[in-house]
């Protein structure tokens, strides 16, 4: 009896260890990069551009927050593949940083399985749940440790500053009492823009990135015509020259501005 | 009798050879290796956290410890770190000012000024892009080895603050306390700059401000020191935006962040007379900025800005209402707010709510 016992699980042994292995599906990893450009551009702080209404305007910052990035599936039922929870991206690099500009904020997501996808899904902002947060509640490197604005009670999704030739001089003035700058700080639950972008993707063994290119000249196309004065579809920067969203405030421009992040990305 | 001679002899020549030896060693510059016994474990510290602040991220290789804290009060406190034992750290960093010296810049040992004002230490284990006006150094335990060194400030050497240590045996029992060493050749400036840097953590807000109180909903603000609230964090329409809230943001009315907040005028920004952050990152889109220091405890720590150029807060105040100085990287928030003087006094209301009551 008990040389059959042992030579039952001797057996039992052989044939479990003979036993085909479940397939593993393969993974690939997938670089998201993200880029600016202005009108074709590459997008540079201090660096002058000319706005739609022909005056000459420079940025010192450009970020933004993204949520819940995920692909699309091909496939009848439409899956998602969750890539990113939340990012913090910055495009604000100067002249001496080209080679930084040029190459983008790449954001690197492993492990995601082989197969083709017919869109990617991006939440412009932090997404409701975690704009309930604060900084304090994550450790350093976390992207929610930064922007937020207490005020609100929201973190700042976009921020998007400069300044411009306002009294169309031929100069920029910074600061003091004839400052030409501007800020669009834009927050809040109310303003949170979830975009999906459809464009074949095919996730091989190879790697390739999916870029997303930002032209930030698009985030002030304006279709409201009370922040339009001169009529060109464009926000009227030297009327309004910034925006706090606010739990009370005036969402007409935060709002346009993400909801513009549809239209002025694009992806290759 | 000869027997006892012989022996009485002997002993007198290990006396003297005793004697001897413990004067070369004592006289060549060298530790005295004294074995050292740790009186027990050190205990771990536990630090307050007040109400909606986030938990501190401590080194792995420099946890708290009861004893680490008091050993770093001490050296914080000890003139034994300066080259004529004059100063220490709380010459620059008084306690009751807000652990700042109220100068315009501060002075070391030969009354040489430095080039910059003392940065309050209040919630200073926070501060994780940086530290000093400009950034240079990352830790707490980096930041503390440098003024002891520096000719402007404590002026001394660091190998004879270690030996000056070594010697001490309360210091050579404190160091066995905190640290667990066995033996005096490990009581090494590394050890010194962690003890500071574990009473520099433990210096966190009281979260007894009248702003804290507020906040947890146990006091109520007056109506000037809470429209000042309001100008400060731009809740409601009605009430200006001063704009402050987005470089001082609670809890700790700092993002850490640098900027640059328009105090020095520079036509180009090669023009800049401190060039701060810039000379430590070497982009010149960096010239000019300088890290957002806290508010809390404002009212404690005049004169402000990087060279104490504002004697009060309300020359702070005006600066910032005026749009600052003209310069090409100027942070663009920094614009003229068009406050009037009844809403500058109550946005100083609410500033006065940032100091500790403790």
């Amino acid at each position: 009896m008990k040389y059959f016992a042992l030579l039952l699980l001797a057996s039992s042994l052989f044939i479990l260890g003979c036993e085909d292995k479940p397939d593993e599906q393969p993974v690939t990893s997938l670089d998201l990069i993200w880029k600016a450009n202005y009108d074709g551009e590459t997008f540079l702080t201090f660096k002058d551009y000319i706005y739609p209404d022909g005056r000459k305007i420079q940025f010192n910052n450009f970020n933004f927050f993204v949520s819940d990035i995920a692909l699309i599936s091909s496939d009848a039922n439409g899956a998602r593949t969750e890539l990113v929870e939340v990012d913090f991206v910055d495009l604000s690099y100067d002249e001496t940083q080209l080679a930084a500009a040029e190459e983008g904020k790449k954001i690197n997501i492993k492990d995601l399985p082989l197969g083709e996808y017919s869109g990617i899904k991006i939440g412009f902002g932090v997404q409701a749940d975690l704009n309930r947060s604060k900084p304090t509640d994550y450790g350093s490197g976390h992207p929610l440790t930064r922007n937020f604005w207490d005020g609100w009670s929201s973190y700042i999704f976009s921020m998007i500053e400069g300044a411009a030739d306002m009294d169309n001089d031929g100069e920029i003035v910074t600061g003091g009492a004839d400052t030409e700058s501007f800020t669009y700080h834009s927050g809040t639950d109310e303003v949170y823009n979830e975009v999906t972008f459809d464009q074949e993707i095919i996730l091989t063994d190879t790697n390739a990135p999916i870029t997303l290119n930002i032209n930030v000249a698009k985030l002030f196309i304006n279709a409201n015509v009370n922040f339009d004065e001169n009529g060109d579809g464009y926000l009227d920067i030297e009327t309004f020259r910034g925006t706090h969203s606010g739990p009370n405030g005036d969402f007409t421009i935060p709002t346009t501005i993400m909801n513009n992040f549809s239209s002025a990305v694009t992806i290759e | 009798m000869s027997k006892n001679r012989k022996t009485n002899n002997l002993f007198i020549v290990f006396l003297i050879l005793t004697t001897g030896w413990i004067w070369c060693i004592s006289c060549s510059g060298d530790t005295p290796y004294l074995v050292l016994s740790p009186s027990t474990p050190p205990t771990p510290y536990e630090l307050p956290q007040p109400w909606g602040f986030g938990k501190m991220e401590i080194p792995e290789d420099n946890p708290m410890t009861v004893q680490g804290v008091e050993l770093g009060q001490q050296l914080f406190f000890d003139p034994i770190l300066s080259a004529d034992s004059s100063m220490s750290c709380r010459s620059c960093h008084f306690p009751d000012r807000g652990f700042t010296d109220n100068l315009p810049v501060s002075r070391g040992i030969h009354g040489t000024s430095g080039l910059r004002s003392s940065m309050s230490l209040v919630n200073v284990g926070y501060m994780d892009t940086g530290l000093f006006w400009d950034g240079r150094v990352m830790s707490l335990e980096a930041q503390a080895l440098l003024p002891v060194a520096d000719s402007s400030e404590l002026a001394h050497q660091w190998s004879r603050v270690e030996w000056n240590l070594r010697k001490d045996p309360t210091y050579r029992q404190a160091f066995s306390d905190a640290f667990g060493i066995t033996d005096t050749a490990a009581l090494t400036r590394d050890l010194v700059v962690k003890a500071i840097a574990q009473y520099e953590r433990s210096l966190v807000s009281s979260g007894n401000s009248r702003y804290d109180r507020f906040r947890a909903g146990t006091l109520e603000l007056t109506p000037d020191e809470a429209i000042g609230y309001d100008l400060f964090f731009d809740i409601s329409p009605e009430v200006k935006d001063a704009e402050c809230g987005n470089c001082h943001n609670a809890p700790l009315f700092t993002t850490n962040e640098f900027v640059n907040n328009g105090v020095q005028p520079a036509k180009t920004l090669a023009d800049f007379k401190d060039l701060g952050r810039g000379a430590v990152t070497g982009n010149r889109y960096d010239n000019g900025k300088f890290r957002i220091p806290t508010l809390r405890n404002i009212t404690l720590t005049a004169p402000y800005m990087h060279d104490g150029r504002f004697a009060t807060l309300e020359e702070v105040i005006d600066h910032y209402n005026e749009g600052g100085q003209i310069s090409p990287n100027i942070h663009s928030l920094v614009r003229p707010l068009g406050l009037t003087e009844k809403e500058k006094g109550q946005l100083l209301a609410f500033l006065r709510t940032l100091t500790d009551e403790e």
